[in-house]
């Protein structure tokens, strides 16, 4: 009755299949992923509740099935190539072993070994996994046994066809590194001899990560070495070449010591090569990466952590300044969200994939060219003398800086990805431009101007310069834009603003077919702007709406003002027609971009970013009464404060750029991923940038210096990404079309999904303003408010538009709670309800953590909140609320003292008061829905950590409810309930609880009788998901007649429900 | 105020550092105490992971000095203010203290008490503290050895004449977030606790041990309902019920015939206690009582899940603490007056610490990292 659609959760187990294709374990399901096309090629469930912790390809059989294993079981999978670029995935058979499996390899030869969390050793032939079927209770024994010490890491490596080395990491820090032959005796069974060579104390914590080199050759007198990642953030070498010694084993050295390995004499220890710290937590994983000459063959490992980052160390070998061998570390990245990378696999042809708790998998080249800085040199354009530097520039095209001098030198720097610019001079020194200077550029064309307010213009086609303007006064900033005319040619717009004036002069410059027959741009039409008090400019941008014209403005404080050109010329200043209404901090408007609605030609978008961290965009419309502006969009950018550029790029995709700390960071809003990032001191210097495809070029100054980096790929791709770094604590479904999915987690953060039929899970927006965990979601029922709670009383109302071009789902935080951030009380759950009277008010309904409630209007409008009532329940943490009746304020809360309590208040104080407490769990209801029957009484349906489903009736006044309690309804706590709607008679129920179980019950209901009677409750399925820690679960609109759950915890799961 | 989600000092923590409990942990003893009546005619005990020690003084306090320790360590007086206040005139409101059975407030005779943790643990008067890993089986002689000073660690003899009372454990690992493996150590530890209970545990005994409710758990339930007559999990009001943290309470201990405890066999690791295919409990039917409190149970019965091979079997759950007790989820307010106290135990050293301290050697910076204190 439940079948699975698709999961969201994280990437457990990653390996290679050949060059174009990645295998994925996400819990149960195997997935195929083309590598160079980015896209889900096939998927299958290999197991059917255990989650996949491994993957191996064998080497010979070029790439047509994979060992998969999760838990202690196995299973092998056909990986099939099908037609075009098509794979399909075959189930083999299933094995079993008798402990938790660490890791497994194949030999060159016939061998399969897999060594368990207690160290044994498992060696079958690889037969085994073409057997037809195989009987459950079969259970694959140790060929050498383990010991009793659990392990949290071990690798095997095979030094031959018949002898296998393996290196396992204890809980306590401890490392063994032992081998065993195997061979076949006559009556077919295998045997093994096995010796241990180290057993040694390698970390202060438990040891996560071990991994042995594949036999090192040009590495002197080391045949091998062994790499430890741990607990205590180290990363280790060390050197195992000597495989001739022999150590006691575990056993016998406990044995004698009567505790650990810590005592033991450092004779059973390999040589430590090196130990690097560079993690800021926990290391999960280590990997050595194939040699390569671009690294002259030093040896590279790569660490990943809990940090969800990946660092690459060089071995650096003892030198004339160090006696010792060293790691260097050569980078760090960050390619997913929140916390825990917790796979990685190496491919033949050097690249690399990390899978994340995020759900996403990242691919990288291992040796990729690093993007370097250079410096520029002054002696580049100013001689040997090397007396001048660079005031100002910009790129004339993605290429081509200009740039003015200090000495009033105009001069052209042509860029190279790996080597120092070519410069041009393009105008000898003027004396306007000496000392001080700005410039602005468009595609192809610059303008300088300086002190004496004179305006140069630079068209690069004809490496020209034209004087165009004299203003008479020190230019402060110049802006440019360019348009289209009818007639396709484009016009540019340079808009000059100047010291102590409050004025500013808009030029139109159109191509004119000058005596030389050139196409240059010459002066048509010269405008006066008056600038608003205390309106600096940082920002402009031009655009046409029905055949008017206008600009857009916006200054150092916030303000964004529109200016509409008049149609026939005017020498008198033009004022501004609106001011657009803007929220947040007065802070710099750092660009602005208009937008056209394709479909609505009197209609479009301004988009602008600014220094509050956010990237903003109003609908502007123009009617017959003027200007209409609504702010459709404003959210914080997981960068900042400084976002100072916005690009749109091919297939409506946003790139914005700005600053975080040190680093210039380029940000693609619609992939949600960080692009580009560059180490340059910070925001505050000069710099421009130049965007391109999968990076671009930028040049700033340090310290009076040029520098410049570029950068033309990507330095990862993402496949599935989007996902929460933390546990999702709760989910909501809009009533929209298309219907939107909220999602809040402990990563502080709200993502706003979509998603349709098997495709996968689309995240759309990210919502960041919470400061801690999200306790609570609810949409308005129009969809168009989303209302969020957390910690510290943080209480967020969010305003939603569909369709917004370009950004796809509009959002504002329109208000937030004015308590927000005041305490440490904890906004445990609302109920929204909207008011009758006000045409755009709700009234919400708050349960905080110090037992207590209050009931608050807010009004969308003017942003108005009100304390209506307030009211004191016991000492219990109140974990649910539901208004019961809106028209005379009865509500129903829950709390983790088991109880259900029913409210009232009297209208003629501010007073809410229970006046019945019904006990229906043994512990904390963890979560309450409710429905009314058709008799008018309602039925609370609530979920226990006590394991129990209650069915609580709640009729008229003066009777008391009446509970049905299921107990041991599930294994574990039960944190989701959802009615779903079936036939009239029957309601269906689903659950959701932390056993990881989805279970689905009828309800039988003859509500003639009196109580619970004629209330009945019968299991009908139950299913295993792959979402632990399980928060919530919500009923997703029906596809194709059938209703859907989304199950949400670490991870989301989509489920059908057939009736 | 910084990022961060949860806040770490509850009530408990308050109480912990005002009564001198080495950590909030004791409180949950006590509550399953209270629930469970553990310590009735208990005089040997064994307590395994036991640092930093806050159960093991509770067990000094309890067993040793013969103090009763009721609810009122516990009480959030302002619970029966407010109900009180609202419930004028209702007589079933009576103190809970003259409820609570009356119990033996003496010392007991031959009291032995022996704590075992990886981690040094302050000693405690009268309690015997080893040093040990409890999955390791060098540890079952050593534990031998403290209960019986004339246990001859050269025999290979694994029963102590001189059996325990109770085995309690609170062991966890320092968890991952990796669920699937967290959830296996758990049960590592579990297995390996209830190994040491195998071999110590007089027939009759308790058991009382920290399990992880989640995927799985019903795997458990099943096999400890194999040797033991109960088996209930039981949460105290101190344990958050937000926390997966829940306590299996195991009575009467009966052994199945035939069945030793082994050193070189260990439980846990693919070994299991199904001596026979048999379901631990007698298959019932949906079954539906009215209880006395007035809600109408429905038990749906054991068959309700056989979707696959193995034997599941769901414990009954019992909250433990009155509903009195302080609240482990509700945030608080302070007393009036209330001076926070220093934790009396410093907490042990997680392996990071020295990371930590060479990173600042180094000029780094933390990072995400926090030196953590008193659970
Ligand atoms: C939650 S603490 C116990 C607190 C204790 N009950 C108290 O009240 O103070 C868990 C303890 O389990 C211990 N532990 C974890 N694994 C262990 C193992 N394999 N053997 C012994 N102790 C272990 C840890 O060292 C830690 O001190």
């Amino acid at each position: 009755m439940l079948r699975h659609v698709q999961h969201h959760v994280p990437v457990t187990a990653l390996a290679y299949l050949g060059g174009d294709v990645i295998l994925s374990g996400e819990g149960h399901l195997l997935r195929a992923y083309g590598t160079t096309i980015q896209r889900q090629l096939a998927s299958i469930a290999t197991f059917s509740r255990q989650a996949i912790h491994g993957i191996i390809i064998p080497q010979r059989e070029a790439a047509t099935f994979a060992l998969v294993w999760g838990g202690s079981l196995i299973r092998s999978v056909k990986c099939l190539e099908a037609s075009e670029g098509r794979l399909s995935l075959e189930l083999g058979s299933l094995s079993v072993l008798d402990d938790w499996i660490l890791d497994a390899a194949f030999s060159p030869g016939q061998y399969l070994a897999l060594v368990t969390a207690h160290n044994a050793l498992v060696v079958t032939h690889r037969s085994i996994l073409n057997r037809e079927a195989h009987p459950a209770d079969d259970v694959l024994m140790p060929l050498v046994p383990g010991s009793n010490c659990i392990l949290y890491s071990a690798h095997i490596q095979w030094l031959s066809a018949s002898h296998c080395l393996i290196t396992s990491g204890t809980a306590f820090g401890d490392v063994i590194v032992w081998s065993a032959t195997i061979s076949s005796q006559a009556d077919g069974k295998l045997r093994a001899e096995s010796q241990t060579h180290y057993t040694f104390s390698a970390h202060d914590g438990s040891v996560f990560g071990v991994r042995t080199s594949p036999p090192l050759s040009s590495s002197g007198d080391r045949k091998s070495l062994l790499a430890t990642c741990s607990d205590d953030r180290s990363v280790r070498i060390w050197d195992i070449s000597d495989l001739s010694a022999e150590s006691p084993s575990m056993e016998q050295l406990q044995q004698e010591t009567g505790f650990g390995a810590k005592q033991t004499v450092r004779q059973h220890s390999p040589n430590r090569v090196a130990s690097a710290m560079g993690h800021t937590s926990r290391i999960w994983q280590v990997r050595f990466l194939p040699p390569n000459v671009s690294t002259q063959n030093v040896l590279q490992i790569m660490s990943f952590g809990e940090d969800a980052s990946n660092i690459k160390w060089s071995l650096l070998s003892p030198t004339a300044a160090s006696t010792v061998s060293t790691l260097r570390q050569d980078g760090v990245e960050t390619a997913h969200q929140g916390k825990h990378i917790w796979s990685a696999a190496v491919s033949v042809d050097n690249s690399i994939a990390t899978g994340g708790a995020d759900g996403a998998v990242a691919l990288r080249p291992i040796h990729r060219r690093q993007a370097i800085t250079r410096k520029v040199d002054d002696t580049l354009f100013s001689g040997p003398s090397g007396t001048d530097n660079v005031k100002s520039y910009c790129f004339v095209d993605s290429k081509t800086l200009f740039a003015t001098t200090a000495e009033g030198m105009m001069i052209t720097l042509r860029i190279e990805d790996d080597d120092l610019p070519r410069v041009t001079e393009v105008s000898p020194p003027l004396t306007g431009l000496q000392k001080y200077s700005v410039s602005i550029s468009v595609s192809g064309i610059a303008f300088a101007a300086g002190t004496e307010g004179v305006v140069y213009m630079y068209t690069h086609e004809h490496r020209r310069v034209f004087e165009i303007v004299k203003l008479g006064r020190k230019a402060a900033g110049l802006f440019a834009d360019t348009a289209k005319r009818p007639n396709d040619q484009d016009e540019v717009c340079l808009l000059i603003t100047s010291v102590g004036c409050t004025a500013a002069t808009l030029l139109f410059l159109a191509p004119y077919l000058g005596p030389n027959i050139d196409l240059v741009p010459v002066l048509q039409q010269k405008w006066q702007f008056a600038l608003p008090q205390t309106f600096v400019v940082t920002s402009f941008t031009q655009f046409a709406v029905e055949g008017c014209r206008s600009v857009a403005l916006g200054a150092r404080n916030g303000a964004i003002c529109i200016f509409d050109i008049p149609s026939a010329h005017t020498s008198e200043a033009v004022e501004p027609s609106v001011t657009l209404p803007h929220l947040c901090a007065a802070e710099a408007v750092t660009s602005l971009h208009w937008m056209l609605d394709e479909w609505a030609s009197s209609e479009g978008y301004l988009h602008c970013t600014k220094r509050d961290s956010t990237h903003a965009v109003y609908s502007l419309r123009n009617t017959e009464l003027g200007w209409v502006a609504q702010l459709v969009h404003q959210l914080t950018l997981p960068f900042g404060p400084n976002i100072e550029g916005l690009s749109f790029r091919q297939k409506q995709r946003v790139c914005i750029w700005g600053f975080r700390s040190k680093h210039f960071i380029v940000y693609d809003v619609t992939a949600q991923r960080e692009i580009m990032t560059v180490e340059c001191g910070g925001a505050h210097r000069f710099w421009a940038f130049a965007p391109a495809d999968e990076g671009g070029t930028l040049v700033w100054t340090k310290a009076s210096q040029l520098f410049q980096q570029s950068q033309t790929k990507l330095a990862y791709n993402l496949i599935s990404s989007g996902g929460h770094g933390r546990e999702i604590k709760a989910a909501a479904v809009s009533s929209t079309t298309p219907q939107l999915i909220a999602t809040g987690a402990e990563d502080t953060n709200i993502k706003l999904w979509s998603t349709s039929g098997e495709a996968s899970l689309l995240c759309l927006q990210t919502l960041r303003k919470h400061n801690t965990g999200i306790q609570h979601l609810q949409w308005s029922n129009d969809g168009r408010y989303l209302f969020s709670s957390g910690g510290f009383e943080e209480f967020h109302v969010w305003a939603v538009t569909l369709d917004v071009p370009y950004i796809g789902v509009g959002v504002v935080c329109q208000s937030s709670h004015p308590r927000s951030g005041t305490s440490d009380l904890r906004i445990m759950s609302f109920d929204i309800e909207k008011q009758d009277e006000v045409e755009a008010a709700f009234t919400i309904v708050m349960v905080y953590s110090d037992s207590t409630l209050k009931r608050w209007s807010y009004n969308c409008e003017n942003g108005d909140w009100r304390l209506l009532a307030e009211g004191d329940y016991l000492t219990a943490c109140l974990t649910n609320v539901h208004t019961i009746d809106a028209d005379s304020g009865k509500l129903m809360t829950a709390a983790t003292d088991g109880n259900l309590s029913l409210w009232t208040s009297d209208n003629s104080s501010l007073a809410l008061r229970w006046h019945t407490r019904h006990s229906v769990h043994q512990n904390a209801i963890l979560i309450a829905i409710t429905h009314t029957l058709p008799d008018g009484s309602i039925m609370a349906i609530t979920g226990g950590d006590d394991n129990a489903i209650g069915i609580t009736r709640i009729s008229g006044a003066g009777s008391e409810p009446k509970t049905l309690l299921v107990s041991r309804a599930h294994a574990a706590a039960i944190t989701g309930l959802v009615i779903v709607p079936a036939g009239e008679a029957t309601l269906m129920l689903a659950s959701a609880a932390i056993d990881q179980r989805v279970k689905l019950w009828r309800v039988d209901l003859d509500f003639a009788q009196p109580g619970v009677h004629g209330v009945d409750l019968k299991f009908l399925a139950s299913a295993s998901t792959a979402v632990a820690d399980v928060s919530s679960l919500t009923m997703l609109r029906p596809e194709d007649q059938n209703a859907r759950l989304l199950v949400c915890g670490v991870g989301m799961d989509i489920w059908t429900v057939g009736i | 105020m910084g990022k961060s989600s949860k806040d770490k000092r509850d009530a408990y923590y308050r109480l912990a550092k005002e009564q001198g409990w080495r950590a909030r942990s004791a409180f949950k003893l006590l509550q399953l105490d209270e629930e469970f009546n553990l310590f009735e005619d208990v005089s040997r005990v064994v307590d395994l992971c036991a640092a930093p020690g806050s159960w093991s003084q509770v067990l000094s306090r309890v067993l040793i000095q013969g103090q009763r320790i009721g609810r009122a360590a516990w009480e959030d007086k302002r619970y029966k203010e407010l109900l009180q206040l609202r419930q004028t005139g209702d007589e079933s409101m009576q103190d809970s203290d003259a409820l609570a059975p009356a119990r033996t407030v003496s010392p007991r005779n031959d009291v032995k008490i022996v704590a075992i943790d990886l981690q040094p643990m302050s000693p405690l008067e009268g309690i015997i503290c080893l040093k040990a890993d409890i999955t390791h089986p060098s540890t079952i002689p050593l534990l031998l050895k403290a209960l019986d000073p004339d246990y001859d660690p050269a025999s290979t003899s694994i029963e102590t004449a001189h059996a325990v009372d109770l085995v309690i454990s609170d062991g966890a690992p320092d968890v991952t977030g990796l669920h699937d493996l967290d959830i296996y150590v758990q049960s590592q530890l579990l297995w390996a606790a209830l190994n040491l209970a195998l071999c110590v545990l007089k027939p009759g005994g308790r058991f009382v041990a920290k399990i992880f409710r989640s995927k799985d758990v019903d795997l458990l339930y099943a096999q400890l309902k194999v040797v033991f007559e109960t088996v209930a999990v039981a949460k105290p009001r101190s344990s958050r019920a937000s926390s997966v943290e829940a306590f299996v309470v195991c009575t009467n201990f009966r052994p199945p015939k035939g069945f030793k405890a082994s050193l070189e066999k260990p439980l846990g690791a693919g070994r299991s206690i199904r001596t026979s295919q048999k379901l631990p409990y007698s298959q019932t039917g949906p079954s539906r009582t009215i209880r006395e409190d007035g809600i109408t149970e429905l038990d749906l019965g054991s068959d309700s899940d056989a979707e696959d091979s193995e034997i599941r079997w769901i414990a009954p759950f019992l909250a433990c603490g009155d509903l009195s007790a302080f609240d482990a989820d509700a945030s608080h307010k302070l007393p009036e007056g209330h001076v926070s106290l220093d934790p009396i135990q410093p907490p042990t050293a997680p392996p990071y610490r020295k990371a930590l301290e060479e990173r600042k050697k180094m000029g780094g910076a933390y990072g995400k990292t926090k030196l953590s204190s008193i659970e």
